[in-house]
C-alpha cells in the first residue's frame, strides 16, 4: 500500500501488488483471473465480430415491433398499413424499443407470460447475475474512493445477489431435471452451467465478508487468515465462469440485441435506405455451390445473379 | 417423454397420433369417431415420423445409397453455414442455432402442438433441437467428441434424415412460437432451413411445391399451369359473368402501360374462387382506379412457393414478377388477397430487387381500405347484415403488421363483425400455411385436417358460438388464397357448412356485396 498517494491510486496499487508482485497462491489466482478476463473479452469480441461479418441478410421481421405511433404499436401494426408507405419515412422510436427490451431484460416478460414456474426460478437467477457485478463494482468504487461507510450497502447488495442467484440456480436445476416440459431438452451443458453458477453464488455467500470488504483491495483480504481458501475457491470459480461464458448460449445476454434489433425488428425497407442496393449487388455476385439439379444445371454460370436470372428446367428427384 | 436423440431410433413410428388426445371441439364436432380414418399411403412410403407422409419419401435400399444421402446432407449443412451459399439467411440461422436456452417458453404458442393435444413430435423445439445438435456435431471442430461428452449425440442415419425432413413439413412457418421467445429464436426459420438443405442440395421437396409449383410457374407463368392466353380467356369469361349476373359492363384491362396499379392476383383465385377477381374488378372500376393486369411470365400470378423451401426458386420468381411491372412502367404493384405473395414480394424480395426493379409494392387491403374510406363506392352496410369474423393470414399480419386496414373496412361495411380470440398479430395459423393448403398427396391431407387446422376450426366455431344454427348464415373472411383453400378443405372434412352454416370467402367479396349498384347480392350462400 505504500507509496501510492491518492485513494484511487491506492486501490489500483493494491491490485497491482496482488496480481503481479505477490508470490504464491495469490499471484496464481490473479494470473488466472487475468487470463479468464482476457478469454472473456476476446471470446465475446470474436463472437460479435463473427456475427457482424456475415452478409446483409434478406428481411425476416416479425410483429409487433415497438415503433411508430402509439395507437399502431398497441395492435402491432406497421408502416405497410399506410397508403404509398414508400413515400413516407419513419423515424426510429428508441424510447419504445428501450421500454420493450427493459421489460424483457429486467422482468423477463415473455417467460412470465408463457411459463410461470420457469419465470420464478429464472427471475431469481437473472437478478442474482445482475446484482453480483453491480455489488462488486459498488464495493470497488467504495474502496477506491475510500468511503467505507457505504460498504454495508454493498454487502446487502452482494448478499441479495448471492441468495437470489443460489436460489435461482438450484430451483432452475431442479425444474430442468423434473419438469415434463423441460426434462427431455435439458442438456449436460445446462446442468453444468447451473451447477457452476450455483457454486459461485454459494461460495460467494460463504466468502461474503471478505469479498465485499476487499473488492478493490484484494491484497488485504488475502492477508486475512480466516477466509482465504473460500475466497480463493470463489474467485477460481468466477475465473472459470468468465472463461467459459463466451462459449455458451449464455452469450444471449448481449446477442439478444442483435436478434431483436437486428433481425426481428429490422423492417427497414430498401426504399428508405440508399445503401441497400450496394449490399444486394455484393450478395448477388457471390458464388453458388448448391448441388440440386435445378441449381446445379445452371453451371458454369455460378453466381447468385446468374441463378436468379436463369429459369430452372431440371426436375428434382426423390430419395 | 420424447428425447431429441429418439429421432434416430430405427424401428417403428416415432410418435403415433391418438385422435382422442386432440384438442376438443364444441358440439356437434366433439365426436371423434365420426371422423374418417386416415388413408394408408402406398407401400414403401416412409411414415415413421407420425404415421403420415407429406413427401412420399422412400428409404434408401442399400447401405451405399444411405451413405450417399448422409454425405449429401452433410455437404448441404456446410453450404448452409457458408456466407456465399446462404447469405440470405445466415445471420438469422446463426442466432437460432447458437442462442436457444432450451427454456420451452415457446411451445404452448404453437397451434399444431396444442391442437394435437401436445403431441411431442409436433413440439416446435423438437426438430429445432435435433437440427441444432446435428449441425453442431458435424460442422464444428471436435464436434463429434464434444457431442458425446455433452450427451448431445444423435445417430445420423437414413431414419434420422427421413424423419427430420418430414418433421420440417409439420410446421406451418407461422412463427407464432417466435413471438413468445425471449431470445427471438426462430423455430420456423430452422424448419425452413431444413427444407432448404434438402431442396437445394439433395433436390428433395414436396411435388406440389416444386415440380407442380415453382417449376411450373417458371415454365408457364403460373403455378396453376395457365399460360397468358388461358388466363386472358378466363378473365374474359369473368367479365361476361359480371355483366350477366350484376349488370355492370366491365372489361378487365390487360398490359396497359403507365397504369397507376398493376394488380397481381394469386392465379389460383381465378380457377377456385373466381368471385374474388370479379369483386376486385367491380371495386376498382367503380372507384375509377387506373389499373391493369399483366400477361408477362409470372406477372399474372403473385404466388411464390420458393418462399417456403428454396431461396433460388424464390428469387427467380420474385425477379420475374418485378420485371413484368417494370415493363409496363406502372406506378405500383398491388398484391391481391394472397398472404405469402405479400410477404414474398413486399418483404423478402426487398433486398433482392435493385434499381428500377424495386418498384413500390402495396397490399390490396390498403388500397381497398382507401377506396372504402374515400366514399367513392355507394355502399349499404345492411347488405352485409350477417355475422362476420376475420381470419388474420400470418404472412400479412404477424409478418408484415397489416392489421387494421381490413378491420376498418369490416367495421364500416359489416354491422355484425366480431373478432375471434386471439386475433391480430396473435391469431392462429389456418393450418394451411407454408404450402400445406395445396399439399394433399399420400395421407398428408388427413393430418392437415385432424391436426394442423384444428385450432383454427375451434376459433371460428367459438367466434360464432352465439349463433351456432346452420339456419343463420355466417361468414369467415379470410383475405388469403391459401387460407381460403385450407378453410374450404377443413369445412368440407368436418361438414361445417351443413352443421353450422358458415361460409368462407375473401374481403373484396364483402365490399362488392355492399355495393348498391349491383342488381343482385354478390355473396351467394353456396358452399364451394
Amino acid at each position: 500500500m505504500q507509496g501510492c498517494g491518492t485513494a484511487q491510486a491506492d486501490g489500483l496499487c493494491v491490485v497491482d501488488q496482488y496480481l503481479f508482485r505477490r508470490r504464491g497462491n495469490g499471484q496464481l489466482l490473479g494470473t488466472l483471473l487475468l487470463v479468464a478476463l482476457l478469454v472473456f473479452l476476446t471470446g465475446n469480441l470474436v463472437r460479435i465480430i463473427r456475427f457482424l461479418r456475415t452478409p446483409v441478410p434478406l428481411r425476416w421481421e416479425l410483429y409487433p415491433i415497438p415503433r411508430g405511433p402509439k395507437e399502431r404499436q398497441r395492435y402491432g401494426g406497421s408502416y405497410f398499413e399506410k397508403s404509398e408507405w414508400w413515400a413516407q419515412g419513419e423515424s426510429p422510436d428508441g424510447r419504445s424499443e428501450l421500454i420493450f427490451i427493459a421489460k424483457e431484460v429486467l422482468a423477463l416478460k415473455s417467460v412470465r407470460q408463457n411459463f410461470l414456474a420457469l419465470w420464478v426460478c429464472s427471475f431469481l437467477l437473472h437478478w442474482g447475475l445482475y446484482l453480483y457485478p453491480a455489488a462488486v463494482a459498488f464495493a470497488w468504487v467504495c474502496a477506491a474512493w475510500r468511503v467505507p461507510q457505504l460498504f454495508p450497502i454493498a454487502t446487502i447488495f452482494f448478499w441479495i445477489s448471492c441468495v437470489a442467484g443460489l436460489l435461482g440456480s438450484v430451483s432452475l436445476l431442479f425444474l430442468r431435471i423434473t419438469h415434463p416440459r423441460l426434462r427431455s431438452f435439458t442438456t449436460r451443458v445446462s446442468v453444468f452451467s447451473l451447477l457452476l453458477l450455483g457454486s459461485i453464488f454459494a461460495s460467494g455467500l460463504a466468502a461474503l465478508e471478505t469479498v465485499v470488504v476487499s473488492a478493490s483491495t484484494v491484497i488485504q483480504t488475502f492477508q486475512k487468515p480466516s477466509t482465504p481458501s473460500i475466497l480463493s475457491a470463489h474467485l477460481t470459480l468466477v475465473a472459470l465462469f468468465l472463461a467459459y461464458f463466451p462459449f455458451t448460449h449464455m452469450t444471449h445476454a448481449y446477442m439478444k440485441f442483435f436478434s431483436w434489433h437486428g433481425m426481428r425488428w429490422n423492417d427497414s425497407p430498401a426504399a428508405w435506405n440508399p445503401d441497400a442496393s450496394a449490399a444486394t449487388k455484393i450478395n448477388l455476385r457471390r458464388p453458388v455451390g448448391w448441388a440440386a439439379p435445378h441449381i446445379r444445371d445452371e453451371r458454369p454460370t455460378t453466381t447468385w445473379s446468374d441463378v436468379v436470372n436463369s429459369s430452372a428446367q431440371s426436375d428434382t428427384k426423390r430419395a | 417423454m420424447l428425447k431429441p436423440s429418439d429421432i434416430a431410433t430405427e424401428t417403428g413410428t416415432l410418435g403415433v397420433l391418438h385422435s382422442d388426445r386432440l384438442i376438443s371441439l364444441p358440439a356437434p364436432y366433439d365426436d371423434m369417431s365420426a371422423l374418417p380414418c386416415p388413408k394408408q399411403p402406398a407401400a414403401g412410403v416412409d411414415t415413421s415420423l407420425d404415421g403420415f407422409s407429406a413427401l412420399g419419401l422412400h428409404r434408401p435400399k442399400t447401405i451405399k445409397e444411405e451413405e450417399k444421402l448422409i454425405t449429401a446432407f452433410l455437404s448441404g449443412i456446410d453450404k448452409l453455414l457458408s456466407a456465399d451459399n446462404n447469405w440470405a439467411f445466415l445471420r438469422q440461422l446463426q442466432l437460432s442455432l447458437e442462442y436457444c436456452a432450451r427454456c420451452q417458453t415457446c411451445v404452448d404458442h404453437c397451434p399444431l402442438y396444442i391442437g394435437s393435444g401436445k403431441h411431442e413430435v409436433y413440439r416446435p423445439t423438437f426438430r429445432s433441437e435435433v437440427f441444432r445438435r446435428l449441425v453442431s456435431e458435424h460442422s464444428s471442430f471436435g464436434g463429434r467428441i464434444l457431442a458425446r461428452l455433452r450427451g448431445d449425440h444423435i445417430a445420423l442415419n437414413a431414419t434420422t434424415l427421413c424423419r427430420l425432413l418430414e418433421s420440417a413439413y409439420r410446421c406451418t412457418l407461422c412463427r407464432r412460437c417466435t413471438q413468445a421467445c425471449p431470445m427471438a429464436i426462430d423455430n420456423a426459420l430452422l424448419a425452413r432451413e431444413i427444407r432448404k438443405v434438402f431442396s437445394m442440395e439433395l433436390g428433395m421437396a414436396p411435388q406440389e411445391l416444386h415440380e407442380n409449383g415453382s417449376m411450373l410457374q417458371l415454365r408457364t407463368g403460373s403455378s396453376t399451369g395457365m399460360k397468358a392466353r388461358a388466363i386472358h380467356n378466363n378473365i374474359e369469361f369473368l367479365d361476361d359473368e359480371i355483366r350477366e349476373q350484376f349488370g355492370l359492363d366491365i372489361k378487365t384491362p390487360w398490359d396497359r402501360e403507365g397504369a397507376d396499379v398493376l394488380l397481381i392476383h394469386n392465379a389460383g383465385e381465378i380457377l377456385a374462387w373466381p368471385e374474388n377477381p370479379m369483386a376486385f374488378a367491380i371495386i376498382l372500376e367503380a372507384a375509377g382506379i387506373s389499373w391493369t393486369m399483366s400477361s408477362e411470365l409470372a406477372g399474372y400470378d403473385s404466388v411464390n412457393y420458393g418462399v417456403w423451401y428454396d431461396d433460388a426458386q424464390f428469387a427467380r420468381i420474385a425477379v420475374r414478377q418485378a420485371e413484368a411491372a417494370r415493363k409496363l412502367k406502372v406506378k405500383k404493384i398491388v398484391i391481391g388477397e394472397c398472404g405469402h405473395g405479400h410477404k414474398a414480394s413486399m418483404v423478402i424480395a426487398d433486398r433482392i430487387l435493385t434499381g428500377d426493379l424495386n418498384i413500390p409494392r402495396e397490399s390490396a387491403l390498403v388500397l381497398l381500405r382507401d377506396i372504402v374510406r374515400s366514399g367513392r363506392l355507394r355502399i349499404d352496410p345492411s347488405r352485409n347484415n350477417f355475422p362476420v369474423t376475420l381470419h388474420d393470414p400470418c404472412n400479412m399480419v404477424r409478418m408484415m403488421g397489416i392489421v387494421e386496414p381490413q378491420r376498418e373496412i369490416l367495421r364500416a361495411i359489416c354491422p355484425q363483425f366480431r373478432e375471434m380470440t386471439p386475433h391480430g398479430v396473435e391469431n392462429y395459423c389456418c393450418g394451411g400455411g407454408s404450402g400445406f393448403a395445396i399439399m394433399s398427396g399420400h395421407n398428408f391431407e388427413d393430418w392437415r385436417f385432424m391436426v394442423a387446422g384444428r385450432m383454427k376450426l375451434k376459433q371460428i366455431l367459438d367466434a360464432f358460438s352465439d349463433c351456432p344454427s346452420p339456419a343463420v348464415h355466417k361468414y369467415i373472411c379470410a383475405p388469403c388464397s391459401n387460407c381460403k383453400g385450407q378453410i374450404r378443405d377443413l369445412f368440407r372434412y368436418y361438414g361445417v357448412w351443413e352443421k353450422s352454416g358458415i361460409l368462407y370467402g375473401g374481403l373484396a367479396e364483402l365490399i362488392a356485396n355492399a355495393i348498391v349498384d349491383l342488381k343482385q347480392p354478390f355473396v351467394q350462400w353456396q358452399f364451394h
